[in-house]
């Protein structure tokens, strides 16, 4: 039996009638058009799924629409800014060549994102190593998606 | 000059923005889902598929097994002048029998991926079981089941001997013989395949599927259906990895465009993780059982080599069943001076997933066994492991050098890369790093790795090796536009390497305008006429080698056009930064938008090829530090130094990238990755929660060191750098642990368990 989930995707409420057994990620790609939020594994390991919800990183594969009904969600297509200037993240991971393929790319940036949010700059490499280790990136080898949250993190707060 | 570069990549901004389009992407609307029955069997006749449940479903559109495939040809790599091999061909969908877990059986079409699978949980197939030879031991048993009608599972059968490998070991102070394991391991691209299938009504159909080889792709689909070539379209959008497992054309991809055509619907397949982890190809799995003998000096004298390849159920196509096979044992002796070499090597039938390429095929095993070897007959001659190096590396001064297996090494300096890679990893400080490491409980090594990786195979290799699929080079188009801007199409996808940007700076910098004003299509078969795709490490030396002509043709042409629009002699023109202009009297000019605009339609559109006719050897030295902890067994990569030579590099920043991506995949192949199976077939690593990728936390920062040296022979004097990574890396890190260890470590991965049974049978630890 299908039934009409409503939620808030970037600041805009979307609707649609699913099966309550929908993943959130089919519903932000499939009913709200949102093809940046990718899959990689359907079971919760590579985080390429990874979306804010109510502000908080989770993985999309491992939620049901209807349980985000109601709630907020945000994707990647809401970082850069309307004209396209990328979001200091996102520009930070361009000048750093931290993306090759770039399928696992907007789930490591929600994901870094949350933890700056949450508990602000990582204080050493071994801290980024650690919170960037629940996504898995196959093509870069992780040097310089770390660098990037560096060059972020120094951006973000030049004093320290 | 923007050849050589650190640019930062055109094609970020849309991934960054999560406006990429990935297969999955494209939307076309009323397109039917597939979802694939798969036998849960490893081998097994199929008695009766009863489909008619799964048809009732409402949003089921039919569901197609063998049967319905009638004059449908199964799938065959082409080979020629192949000795000692069968080569066996694979059915789209299984007929008689299935022989692994995992092949398709029948096939849905639904209104929506949810209920495709659920239509597929419903087709009940009735299954005899049959014996299985799942491992090499049982596949290579006197009362094996046969997988195939080749009178034994030993599917290729490929010798090298050169020099007197008898006469060496006799006369040999040093002999070290020792078995060597590498399991399968699977590539695991973060976007899973997929495929797009949109007939046109005509007869025309367009397939976007996440492939390494469009070209290859299009090849097989109208080969196989009996479709004329120009009937079928194939596009590669953005592809989210490949790493070889891309690079052969799969029997999903021909079965969504017969489907596509059969129904005249659009269908589309994406692939869930745990069927890539099943069925996707997979790479490596060998046992070498292989003998060094050295003289007391620690000089290598000859290899002799015994090697098991498990091929899996079926051929891949277009490279068949011999990569592994053909590709390890002629390049055991590495970038080593060894002048004999006996190897037999056997491609064996299994029933398991196919085998396909991935990531540094043959020469990620073969530089493991040289690697682990060398270090060997250092510690038996007392000597230290990089002085053994030296001792028996390829000097510069030696180049080119034709190895025992007949391997053409063209230029560079091996020697210096190790002595670089020493430099970079602080070699000269590493007992001070022990003692340091001891006192905080661990066993710190240090481990090294030369190598060499051939890159950018031409016809004439794949000739030699009786491979008539695959193509030996790759095309380039080159079109001026209107507004003096030009528009590349090569047959060369990007699968996360920036080619995009890559091309743009080679096509600018031959062209003689600004990087901004060249743009790189994707890859679109209509757009050029053929070619190998991106896999072996090519695309810059044969896409690179095709974009210089075509480039060329260009020029000429301007130059033509300049001469009879300014009546300057062509040889007074020069071409600088977009215009034709006089030399010595820069204001007589013409943009090349001018020049496109006053000739007639295609002037300036020129497509070339380009087949290496010498194979670019890449070569480097990898050195890694690792802390083993004695009481969990546990390795940690503290430090890693990646020294290479891919000759010219078009941009530095890139080829960093290329590197330290291959070497996590290398150091994952150490320490995590096994595609386990049951002694029975069953696929044990279907999720990763059990085939470990390595993340940011199990792999360290990397020191990179680069050399430069153009191999001269070939156009643009570019060598490939997309696998070096994965090919130094397993070695580097078990020489680093076998040396904290102080026991040997030949079998990867190394995980934790095998640390400890090393570390017990070795007594205490120091």
């Amino acid at each position: 039996v299908k039934r009409l989930v409503r939620l808030e995707i970037n600041g805009e409420t979307v609707e649609a009638t699913v099966e309550p057994r929908k993943l959130l990620a089919d519903f932000i790609r499939e009913d709200a058009g949102l093809t940046g939020t990718h899959l990689g594994c359907e079971h919760g390991v590579c985080g390429a799924c990874t979306i804010l919800l109510d502000g908080v990183a989770v993985r999309s594969c491992l939620l049901f629409a209807p349980q985000a009904e109601g709630r907020s969600v945000t994707t990647v297509e809401a970082l850069a800014a309307a004209d396209g200037t990328l979001h200091p993240l996102q520009q930070a991971f361009h000048e750093e060549h931290a993306l090759q393929c770039g399928f696992c790319t907007p789930g490591f940036l929600l994901s870094i994102l949350s933890y700056f949010e949450r508990f602000g700059p990582p204080a050493d490499e071994h801290e980024i190593r650690e919170l960037l280790s629940g996504n898995i990136c196959r093509c870069t080898g992780y040097h310089n998606i770390v660098k990037a949250v560096q060059l972020y993190g120094r951006r973000l707060s030049p004093a320290s | 000059v923007s050849v050589g570069d650190r640019r930062l990549r055109v094609e970020d901004a849309p991934l960054l923005r999560g406006a990429g389009e990935f297969v999955d992407d494209i939307g076309v609307d009323g397109a039917l889902h597939l979802a694939f029955v798969r036998s849960d069997r490893p081998h097994a006749r199929v008695e009766r598929i009863d489909v008619e449940a799964a048809t009732r479903l409402p949003s089921v559109f039919a569901v197609v097994t063998a049967a319905d495939l009638d004059g449908v040809a199964e799938v065959c790599a082409p080979f020629d002048g192949c000795k000692r091999y069968h080569n066996p061909s694979r059915p789209l969908l299984a007929t008689e029998r299935v022989r692994f877990v995992g092949e398709a059986v029948a096939v849905v079409l639904a209104e929506s991926r949810y209920a495709a699978e659920d239509a597929a949980e419903l087709v009940v197939v009735d299954y005899e079981d049959l014996p299985a030879a799942a491992t090499l031991e049982q596949a290579l048993a006197p009362d094996a089941p046969e997988l195939h009608p080749a009178g034994s599972n030993v599917l290729i059968e490929h010798t090298l001997e050169t020099g007197d490998v008898d006469g060496a070991f006799a006369g040999a102070d040093i002999v070290v013989e020792r078995r060597f394991l590498v399991p399968r391991e699977t590539a695991s691209p973060l976007e899973p395949r997929g495929v797009l299938a949109v007939p046109d009504g005509n007869g025309r159909v367009t397939l976007w599927t996440s492939t390494q080889g469009p070209h290859q792709a299009k090849r097989l689909i109208s080969e196989t259906l009996g479709v004329d070539p120009g009937r079928v379209r194939v596009l590669a959008p953005h592809v989210g990895g490949g790493f070889g497992q891309k690079a052969s054309v799969y029997p999903e991809e021909v079965l969504a465009v017969w489907l596509a055509l059969r129904f005249a619907r659009a269908v589309k397949w994406m692939e869930d993780r745990r069927e890539n982890l099943i069925v996707g190809n997979q790479g490596r799995g060998q046992v070498l059982d292989v003998r060094v003998a050295a003289s007391a000096d620690a000089r290598l004298l000859a290899i002799d080599a015994q090697v098991l390849c498990d091929v899996g159920a079926y051929g891949v196509w277009p490279q068949g069943h011999v990569l592994e096979t053909q590709g390890t044992p002629g390049m055991l002796p590495g970038p080593y001076r060894i002048p004999a070499l006996r190897a037999v090597s056997r491609g064996v039938a299994t029933n398991k997933a196919p085998c396909g390429p991935y990531r540094g095929v043959g020469m990620a095993v073969a530089a493991f066994v040289h690697e682990r070897l060398v270090d060997m007959v250092a510690h038996e001659a007392g000597v230290d492991p990089v002085e053994a190096r030296r001792r028996n590396l390829v000097n510069a001064d030696q180049l080119p050098y034709e190895s025992a297996a007949g391997h053409r090494y063209d230029s560079g300096d091996y020697p210096r890369a190790l002595e670089l890679a020493c430099e970079r990893i602080g070699y000269d400080r590493i007992e001070e790093a022990r003692a340091e490491a001891q006192r905080r409980g661990l066993l710190l090594g240090v481990g090294f790795a030369s190598y060499l990786e051939f890159s950018g195979v031409g016809s004439w290799v794949f000739k030699r090796r009786g491979m008539a699929g695959p193509r030996g080079y790759d095309d380039a188009r080159v079109a001026l536009q209107e507004d003096g801007t030009a528009i590349v199409w090569t047959s060369l996808p990007s699968m996360g390497q920036g080619l995009h940007t890559t091309f743009a700076q080679l096509a600018a910098e031959e062209l003689r305008l600004p990087v901004e004003d060249v743009r790189v299509e994707l890859v679109d078969t209509d757009a050029v006429p053929d070619g190998n795709g991106s896999y072996a490490s090519r695309s810059a030396i044969s896409g690179g080698g095709a974009l210089i002509r075509a480039a060329e043709t260009v020029r000429e042409r301007l130059l033509e056009a300049a001469e009879r629009e300014l009546e300057i002699h062509a040889a007074d023109l020069e071409l600088v930064d977009g215009r034709v202009r006089a030399r010595g009297a820069p204001a007589v000019e013409r943009t090349y938008g001018e020049l496109v605009r006053a000739s007639p339609p295609g002037r300036f559109d020129a497509t070339d090829r380009y087949d290496p006719h010498l194979t670019a050897y890449s070569y480097g030295s990898h050195a890694a530090v690792v802390e083993v902890d004695p009481a969990t067994g546990a390795v940690e990569v503290v430090r890693y130094a990646i020294v290479e030579d891919c000759g010219r590099m078009i941009n530095p920043t890139i080829v960093e990238g290329q590197s330290q991506g291959a070497v996590a995949q290398g150091i994952g192949a150490a320490l995590l990755e096994e595609a386990a199976f049951s002694e029975d077939g069953q696929p044990l690593s279907t999720s990763f929660m059990d085939y470990l990728l390595p993340t940011a936390a199990d792999v360290p920062p990397f020191v990179m060191g680069h050399l430069e040296h153009p191999p001269p022979e070939l156009l643009g004097g570019f060598r490939g750098v997309g696998e070096s990574g994965c090919i130094g890396a397993p070695a580097a890190v078990a020489n680093a642990v076998a040396d904290a260890l102080g026991a040997e470590v030949n079998e990867i991965p190394i995980t934790p368990e095998k640390v400890l049974e090393a570390l017990a049978a070795r007594g205490r630890p120091r």
